[in-house]
């Protein structure tokens, strides 16, 4: 994504941002919903660089705990950012103690948020992505973006990657609702922007194929290997949610799949998880900034075990529309 | 991320040199391309908060300014 790229990777914004206590958050949220803490933004935000009522209110903010904005930018041009940074530092040594404090009645508790249904015990990857230009891949030549997402499983799901009683040489499919979650939402086009999912009747071919490679005392290792194809033609299949397009845009994605793992039979989880994927693109949608990208391309995907701090534990992009009954939905 | 250590053998692999392919051969140069390389990850060295909320309240407490960056899609996720 381009801001981390060209904003937070500049050595005198990460100076700058030990001034602050920097923070992130998922703006649609925000913008829109009338919990206490979304309206103490929303109250801050419109009076920021974007004003018009509706309008997105992405962007970088400074303001005070009370409140008070400061200075706000959405730009990709660091000089820019560090402008505005700075002229909301200046204004923030201007304040008096009063203006510089949580109000002590401000109530802040959301109804809701998707972080809510982290699967504590459960298998949690993080997925980096990024353009493939060339075969063999030269360090060199790389994207001007690149993304990252998460993916869940409960513990309950997590378990299922193993059959019952997993013993060396057991080959076997990963059950579909699992391959599928990964399928649909995760092998999916975003290197350059948020896209679409696949809906399930989208994916034409698909396989996940699980072998014990290892059983010694509580550790199972598994190797992962498989492939998918799936394509999105003419009508959207997932119905009305935040993510129905405003028109159909055909695209698709052909994946190849190998991966390795140990699942800790004792402690119930895995303890490595390393998983590729070679994907296919073809095709576009309304926000993952293919406009100027040759019609198809190719993709790599790496999935990881997620470490256990706060940064990994985002909730995935399609975690309102996930396969999963056990992710807690807004009232 | 965890290391994983033993052999990583893939009985049937396709052994035809296609443009892009994952075998077992290919694997490691792919995933060591694919993995974000120091520069990339830069922007993860600032001590970010999670959410807004979070983020006003160690403001308060710490007596500093709330340096907010908000996105479609969590910046510290897919966005």
């Amino acid at each position: 994504m381009a801001g981390r790229r060209f904003v937070w990777s500049d050595p005198r914004i990460i100076e700058v941002a030990e001034q602050f206590i920097p923070t992130t958050d998922e703006v649609w949220r925000l913008q829109r919903v009338q919990d206490s803490d979304a309206i103490f933004f929303q109250e801050m935000a419109n009076k920021g660089h974007y004003r018009t009522a509706g309008q997105t209110r992405q962007g970088i903010y400074v303001c005070s705990p009370n409140g008070k904005l400061l200075s706000s930018i959405n730009s990709l041009n660091a000089d820019d950012v560090l402008k505005s940074i700075k002229s909301g530092l200046e204004k923030w040594n201007g304040l008096s103690v009063s203006e510089r404090q949580l109000p002590t009645d401000q109530k802040l508790k959301p109804s809701h948020r998707w972080e809510n249904s982290y699967p504590d015990q459960g298998l949690v990857l993080t997925s980096a992505n990024a353009d493939l230009f060339t075969d063999p891949p030269v360090q060199d030549i790389r994207g001007d973006r690149s993304n990252l997402d998460h993916v869940w499983f409960s513990k309950s799901e997590a378990r299922q990657w193993l059959q019952d009683d997993p013993q060396e040489g057991d080959i076997y499919e990963l059950p579909d609702h699992l391959a599928n979650r990964l399928f649909c939402f995760h092998l999916v086009d975003n290197v350059r922007g948020q896209t679409l999912p696949f809906a399930p009747q989208e994916i034409k071919k698909s396989n996940l194929q699980i072998e014990v490679q290892e059983r010694h005392q509580s550790n199972v290792r598994i190797t992962i290997r498989g492939h998918s194809e799936a394509v999105a033609k003419g009508e959207w299949l997932l119905g009305q949610n935040d993510w129905t397009p405003t028109y159909p845009l055909d695209h698709s994605m052909k994946t190849e799949i190998l991966g390795k793992a140990t699942f800790d039979l004792t402690l119930n989880r895995f303890t490595e998880f390393e998983m590729l994927a070679i994907g296919k693109r073809y095709g576009k949608t309304e926000n993952n900034s293919r406009r100027n990208s040759p019609d198809e391309s190719y993709i790599g995907f790496l999935f990881t075990l997620a470490e256990d701090q706060a940064l990994e534990k985002i909730a995935p992009a399609f975690v309102d529309v996930y396969n999963a009954d056990w992710i807690i939905k807004p009232f | 991320m965890g290391v994983i250590i033993g052999s990583f053998v893939l009985a049937g692999c396709n052994t035809n040199k296609e443009q892009f392919s994952l075998t077992s051969k290919s694997y490691e140069m792919w995933r060591d391309y694919i993995t974000p390389t120091k520069n990339e990850s830069l922007w993860k060295s600032i001590p970010w908060r999670s959410s807004f909320r979070e983020g006003l309240i160690d403001a308060n407490e710490h007596k500093k300014p709330l340096l907010l960056w908000a996105m479609n899609g969590h910046p510290l996720g897919c966005t």
